[in-house]
């Protein structure tokens, strides 16, 4: 039986007091406990950024590699090693910004990885530059007189794209974000999970009080229905007075896996490359 | 990248030394001999082996205990496969401690490097590739080139009747050749590279990792290869 403790990092923990990063620690480690797995079958890719710490602060595999690059790298081990869960750590500007090409791409593969967007709608590691998801007007160091361009809404286009689970959490509700994630990892293909979390240092906008005032679980509305395309167009794209949390849109399509075929052959990190025979390629080209 | 036998052989050594330094190679091509067609001998297939430095299955069971970058004496870590081994495995862009964390510390930063430039450097020199060498002793000319350039160096050396030309041919630009291009370009009389590119990079290299000034350069940088005729008139112009 494993327990937190089991997942626990002996890295040292840089970010600020009262950051949103611990509720999303929190609540990986307790979905990690829930799915059972051992932490060196679990894989946590990020780029860079303050999400991009995470996979430090958790005992399981990690790789931290570029700024905008965690989906190829997540992808390829997927691809490599099926056996392992692959989950990418990201951040609004390391998915949305940077990394936008290959949120767009991976969704149209549809590989069975699930992609934890850490959402404070500011690059934290930068000290308060606007990302993609800054409200406009917001005004920032480089933004002196606000926000000008309009904000990248990620639950829409991963469900224009078709994204098989769309799903939206809070940090500060580490219990909720921890089901939204076992849910996420478990779900066969590409699973999104954005979690609006407080910059407490770069955003005084988008604060623990701002969003308590807005938002609300869709799992309570009444007859939400998340397999409906339209209806959670509509649910994604609702921002302001009222926020909605929860599985906003799921719904089962055929994963890279099954579309390529991988699925039937051994993994590749099982295969042996040294004795391959090339000699039929050969006369291909004499 | 000389020719087409070449390309297999060399891209088949470059993934070998990417897997057991764990580094990026870069191989050299261009367009020119990518788009020849000639007929060539049956490639040796023997001679294409590839060459894994992974920890086994087998052995990765045994290890409860790792470290991604390890410093050791060769500055290569063993490299183990996720999920193999009972431990976790960290790998980190930013600079790290053996086990993969990222840290500031400067002594942990200055160990780092030196096992990824120094000692990784010092292996990598053992399997630098010899520069093709013709007709050098005694030469009036020395040409240098690297890449397809080969052939036009070769039927312009054997060209030119009324002066000795030899030329140097290399292979790999780096790590450069350097013991071995020394002693030649330092007695030759006079030393001309040609080289498709317009900054004379290779002349640059030669003069930085030899001390030896080159001559003069022959460039052309218009898109196309060189022809014999064009590299001929202007050996001739610089003799």
């Amino acid at each position: 039986m494993l327990t937190v403790q089991d997942y626990k990092s002996n890295d040292e923990i840089t970010w600020c007091p009262g950051c949103g990063d611990f509720g999303i620690l929190n609540a990986v480690k307790r979905a990690l406990v829930k799915l059972g797995k051992p932490p060196n079958e679990i894989l946590l890719v990020s780029g860079i950024g303050q999400a991009a710490k995470l996979p430090h602060y958790i005992k399981c595999n990690c790789f931290n590699g570029l700024h905008g690059r965690p989906l190829p790298v997540a992808v390829a081990a997927k691809i490599a090693n099926r056996n392992l869960t692959v989950i990418v750590t990201t951040g609004d500007g390391d998915c949305y910004g940077e990394g936008g090409n290959h949120f767009i791409h991976n969704i149209r593969r549809n590989i069975d990885i699930t992609v934890i967007v850490h959402n404070n709608q500011i690059y934290g590691l930068t000290k308060g530059q606007a990302s993609p998801t800054t409200d406009p007007g917001y005004k920032t160091k480089v933004q002196t007189d606000g926000v000008i361009l309009r904000p990248f809404h990620p639950l829409e286009v991963a469900i224009a794209l078709g994204a098989g689970f769309v799903a939206r959490g809070y940090s500060a509700d580490s219990e909720h974000l921890s089901s939204l994630i076992l849910e996420g990892i478990n779900h066969k293909g590409f699973s999104l999970i954005d979690v609006l979390q407080p910059c407490t240092s770069f955003n005084k906008l988008n604060t623990y009080e701002w969003y308590a005032k807005r938002i609300y679980k869709v799992d309570a509305d009444i007859g939400y229905n998340a397999n409906d395309k339209y209806t959670a167009m509509q649910k994604a794209n609702e921002w302001g007075e009222r926020i909605p949390l929860g599985i906003i849109y799921r719904a089962q399509g055929r994963t890279y896996e099954e579309a390529s075929r991988i699925a039937e052959k051994k993994p590749l990190v099982e295969e042996q490359i040294d004795n391959i025979d090339i000699t039929a390629i050969l006369k291909d080209v004499a | 990248m000389k020719q087409i036998e070449e390309a297999f052989y060399l891209t088949v050594k470059a993934f070998n030394i990417a897997e057991k330094y764990q580094i990026p190679v870069l191989i050299l091509t261009d367009q020119h001999l990518a788009d020849s067609c000639r007929d060539i001998d049956r490639l040796d297939l023997e001679k294409a082996r590839v060459e894994r430095y992974i920890i086994s299955r087998q052995d990765s069971a045994k290890i409860k205990d790792y470290k991604r970058y390890l410093l050791t004496e060769s500055g290569i870590s063993p490299r183990a496969i996720p999920s193999w081994i009972e431990d976790v495995l960290y790998a980190d862009s930013d600079e790290h401690t053996e086990e993969g964390h990222i840290t500031e510390d400067a002594g942990v930063r200055t160990k780092m490097v030196q096992k990824r430039l120094y000692k990784k450097l010092a292996g990598l020199g053992q399997e630098i590739i010899k520069p093709s060498v013709f007709n050098t002793a005694g030469a009036d000319i020395i040409l240098v080139g690297f890449g397809s350039t080969y052939g036009v160096l070769k039927e312009a050396a054997d060209a030119i009747k009324d002066k000795k030309i030899g030329f140097i041919h290399l292979s790999q630009v780096w790590p450069f050749p350097e013991r071995a291009l020394t002693d030649l370009l330092r007695k030759a009389k006079k030393v001309i590279t040609v080289e498709n590119n317009a900054g004379a990079q290779l002349a640059g290299l030669i003069r930085r990792e030899t001390g030896v000034k080159v001559g003069s350069s022959i460039l052309k940088f218009d898109g196309r290869p060189f022809d014999l005729d064009f590299v001929i008139e202007r050996i001739k112009e610089e003799a």
